[in-house]
């Protein structure tokens, strides 16, 4: 397996070929375009929108990102910005047979995500400098995880959304890739103390961290927010010391919390029982799940096609559930591409850590890598019953503007990993 | 540092495979099971724009279906209530049940390649015609079958012992399909006993003394020598301080006399001796605590895990925690009168798409071979002489030879579960039949008169 997709994670040596970028860009370009077809054949006008335009707007908005990476020479990876943009024009269409309402806004979302992109691609070029205030992340990402515990509002069980008049983010999502940015420094810093076990104390700040913010996760009860964290926080641990054994630690003790979270909490009993039989309770709780495994199966393997699929009874489909529409409507076909995808953008990530030229880079692709695949397995395992059910959005596809926005963010920082020590060729 | 980048690497990449082959379990080979899940909102859709099949008895009789136009379909049910709970019912309002339901996709066209067919069609925008049903049921035997357990609460089950197929099937109280909107409150009311329940198959009875031909069967594999033993009967027997009675002292008796009065002491005896795995495994090669593979769900008839003494003894006359559907003493009658050879029941004879085209059709093939013929012929006879001059003569037929045996099951509910099984002609077995009447009494009084209207009607024809 390590061998066979070793030239996709190794290959073009140490120049990045921007005009590889360019070419694998027609292919979001030309979903988009199919996109627009459908739209403007099937979807009834919005008033105050044009199609035209917000295809121009994309197509814009994702060409300009490469110009701008190529006039820049930036040296990221050629491959990242193509695997992300096709995931987002994806999921914008489906966006659009869902809910046109809410693929607007996603497009407003998207150029957003793109103008992080370029803020921080060219901007924070240097990512060290980024990494010189570990605490500054650490504040920063506890800050919004208290502001979200205390005024934070409930919407779909998790209590993870902070409103403000009429517009509404998910801080979770930011806090994420606050902290691998914070342990990647810390990681970075205390790495020789941490391998030879001496410095006792330089464990305190990490567990602590760690710990807190998973409290904090579970107290709003957004358990697919906190598995994700831990799972990035084990990856990176194992990475920095290279030892086993602190993860098999780390999954010891994460296991015991789970077992007596299992007894102390209802709910999560609730939602494990409907993980091992939904159609128990295939009006309530189950409900969600069961109508997801019967839309995943009503697709087969070639799909009903766009728009012919009947997905719109799952509660959230566009966000947690929006890959049961792709894999009704595109079929096995379609899910199994959107899962390669993501495999293969977890093997340029994995790439960019492998090249990075020291500790930090390592530690800051690989551990955004593992935050961004790991959350799309988790949702897409979910959703397919292959683990519990757990609210989280599939990264550059799901509707959620702190989402997209953040997905953007961490392509960005990736990006200034991966172009550490290169030259773009022209 | 670089190692572990590789072996996160590669566990992302096995962790991915995992992912793919449960998709593909999910999509590709699930996938028309789940589609065709009645909780599927998609068939709702399906069905507005699809002429359902029609259903019919293995006569060409009419049991279900369509008229009208698209978008006005109307599913009429000739037979009314006595095919209400083999065929059941579909409405958008309150789902599906029986055969509608379970064969919802041959009905609606939506299986293999006639789905992608069907497909096409609607986006056309033509209707889809889907396939129709032949059953085995034999529409006026299930009608004269409701009837005569009409008013009362129990079930009814003929096969063909020679193939397995059902014959009837019927259970009440029944409800009309036809009137689903204005009889739905009376249904689910608490005083109407389940009306939605299919007695037959889903029904767990004690199967009181009918019990003993499983108890039979076990105890001739041990020692064939008991047809010619002599048994005694104080009224009783004591099992580990239990006392099991029987309803008067039967005296001496003989293995065919025991059969013939249902003696209690004589089979608890036998059982005793034979032991608790024979008893447990000649019931499991009946079909007991096995699920069934039927066109209809089928609630799993049950003999307990461990059995002591005092459990073994109650279990042979088929009291205690023994609990069996309707079917599946059908079952061990059929397996008795035709020599031994359990054949698989099914229901659906066969598939056939709107042009007349055979789609699918049953082929009879034996479940199980339960014991030998030797056995079964002897059990028989005793079956014969229970009716000659035991406890199932109202049971008999003037020119037809019947076996039968008869059960009276004691339950916490009241009055003892009325039992009789029989099959006709005893020489030549074309039918098999199960009677229980709930809480009505002794099965040779109440049941047998039943068991053997259904008897003659079939073997008239």
């Amino acid at each position: 397996m390590l061998r066979w997709c070793w030239p996709f994670m190794s290959s073009s040596g140490t120049s990045t070929n921007r005009g590889q970028e360019m070419a694998l860009l027609i292919w979001p370009s030309l979903i988009l375009a199919a996109g627009y077809g459908y739209m403007v054949t099937f979807v009834p006008h919005q008033p105050g929108w044009q199609p035209a335009y917000a295809l121009a707007l994309l197509l814009g908005g994702f060409w300009g990102v490469h110009l701008i990476l190529r006039v820049t020479r930036h040296g990221g990876d050629q491959f990242l910005l193509p695997l992300a943009a096709c995931l987002t024009a994806l999921g914008l269409i489906f966006l659009f047979r869902l809910d046109p309402g809410l693929a607007y806004r996603q497009i407003i979302w998207t150029i957003l995500g793109l103008l992080v992109l370029i803020v921080v691609a060219t901007g924070f070029r240097d990512y060290q400098r980024l990494e010189q205030y570990p605490y500054f992340f650490l504040s920063l990402g506890l800050f919004f995880l208290f502001i979200t515990v205390l005024a934070g509002t409930r919407i779909g069980g998790a209590k993870s959304w902070l409103t403000l008049g009429s517009f509404r983010m998910q801080p979770v999502e930011a806090v994420k890739v606050l902290m691998v940015m914070y342990l990647a420094g810390y990681l970075s810093d205390k790495r020789e103390l941490l391998v030879q076990g001496a410095g006792r104390i330089s464990w305190g700040p990490l567990l602590v961290a760690v710990a807190l913010a998973v409290l904090l996760l579970v107290l709003q009860r957004d358990l697919g927010s906190a598995l994700i964290l831990l799972v990035t926080f084990l990856a990176m641990l194992y990475l920095a010391t290279g030892k086993l054994r602190f993860c098999v630690a780390g999954g010891a003790l994460f296991s015991l919390g789970a077992v007596m979270a299992y007894l102390a909490f209802p709910y999560l009993r609730a939602r494990i029982a409907v993980w091992i039989n939904p159609w128990a309770d295939y009006t309530g709780a189950g409900y969600q799940v069961v109508q997801s495994l019967i839309t995943l199966g009503s697709g087969g393997i070639f799909g009903t096609g766009l728009g012919l699929g009947y997905s719109q009874v799952i509660p959230a489909v566009a966000t947690d559930f929006i890959f049961a529409t792709m894999g009704e409507e595109m079929g096995l076909m379609g899910s199994l591409g959107i899962i390669l995808l993501y495999l293969l953008f977890a093997l340029r990530g994995f790439r960019a850590a492998l090249r990075a030229p020291e500790e930090q880079g390592v530690l800051l692709a690989g551990g955004l890598t593992v935050l961004c695949t790991f959350q799309a397995l988790v949702i897409m395992a979910g959703v397919s019953k292959l683990l519990p059910l757990t609210g989280v959005t599939l990264p550059f596809v799901s509707y959620g503007g702190s989402s997209l926005v953040i997905s953007y963010l961490l392509l960005a920082l990736l990006l200034n990993v991966s172009a550490a020590g290169r030259e773009a060729k022209p | 540092m670089k190692t572990g980048v590789r072996r996160l690497a590669l566990a992302t990449g096995v962790i991915f495979v995992i992912l793919i082959v449960h998709l593909t379990y999910i999509q590709a080979i699930a996938g028309e099971r789940l589609y065709l899940n009645p909780l599927n909102p998609r068939l709702n859709l399906v069905e507005q724009q699809t002429q359902r099949g029609a259903i019919y008895d293995r006569a060409g009789r009419v049991l279900a279906r369509t008229v009208g136009n698209p978008g006005q379909f109307q599913r009429q049910y000739p037979y009314g209530p006595a095919t209400a709970l083999v065929v059941g019912y579909v409405s958008g309002r309150f789902g599906s049940s029986g055969l509608e339901a379970s064969r919802d996709g041959d009905l609606l066209g939506l299986t293999g390649w006639q789905h992608l067919l069907n497909q096409g069609r609607r986006l056309m925008g033509q209707v889809a015609r889907g396939n129709d049903l032949t059953l085995t049921l034999d529409a006026e035997l299930q009608r004269l079958a409701t009837s005569l357990l009409a008013g009362r609460r129990g079930a009814a089950v003929a096969l063909d012992p020679r193939t397995g197929a059902v014959l009837a099937l019927a259970s009440s109280p029944t409800f009309d399909p036809n009137r689903l909107e204005e009889e739905w409150q009376r249904i689910n009311s608490p005083g109407a006993g389940s009306p939605l329940l299919n007695r037959a198959i889903q029904g767990l009875y004690p199967p009181g003394s009918i019990m003993k031909l499983v108890t039979a069967t076990a105890a001739l594999e041990v020692d064939p020598g008991i047809l010619q033993r002599d048994f005694y009967c104080p009224g009783y027997l004591e099992v580990q301080g239990w006392k099991l009675t029987c309803p008067r002292p039967h005296g001496h008796l003989n293995f065919q006399q025991a059969m013939m009065y249902s003696c209690n002491v004589t089979f608890a005896t036998l059982a005793l001796e034979a032991g608790a795995d024979k008893f447990k495994e000649t019931a499991a090669l009946y079909g007991f605590d096995k699920p069934l593979k039927f066109d209809l769900p089928v609630e799993e008839s049950r003999v307990p895990g461990r059995l002591n003494a005092s459990a073994l003894a109650e279990g042979a006359i088929g009291q205690g925690a023994v609990l069996a559907t309707p079917l599946q003493m059908a079952m061990v009658t059929a397996a008795i009168a035709n020599k031994g050879i359990l054949m698989q029941p099914y229901l659906v004879e066969k598939v056939t798409a709107a042009g007349g085209r055979l789609l699918w059709q049953a082929v009879p093939r034996p479940l199980q071979v339960v014991t030998g013929a030797k056995v079964a012929t002897d059990i028989k006879e005793a079956m014969v002489a229970t009716v000659n001059g035991g406890t199932a003569t109202a049971a008999s037929l003037p020119g037809i030879q019947v076996a039968a045996k008869t059960g009276s099951a004691q339950n916490p509910g009241g009055e003892a579960h009325a039992w009789l099984v029989a099959f006709a002609p005893a020489d030549e077995p074309r039918i098999a039949v199960a009677v229980v009447v709930e809480n009505a009494g002794a099965g040779g009084v109440v049941a047998a008169p039943l068991a053997r209207e259904i008897l003659a009607a079939a073997l008239r024809r």
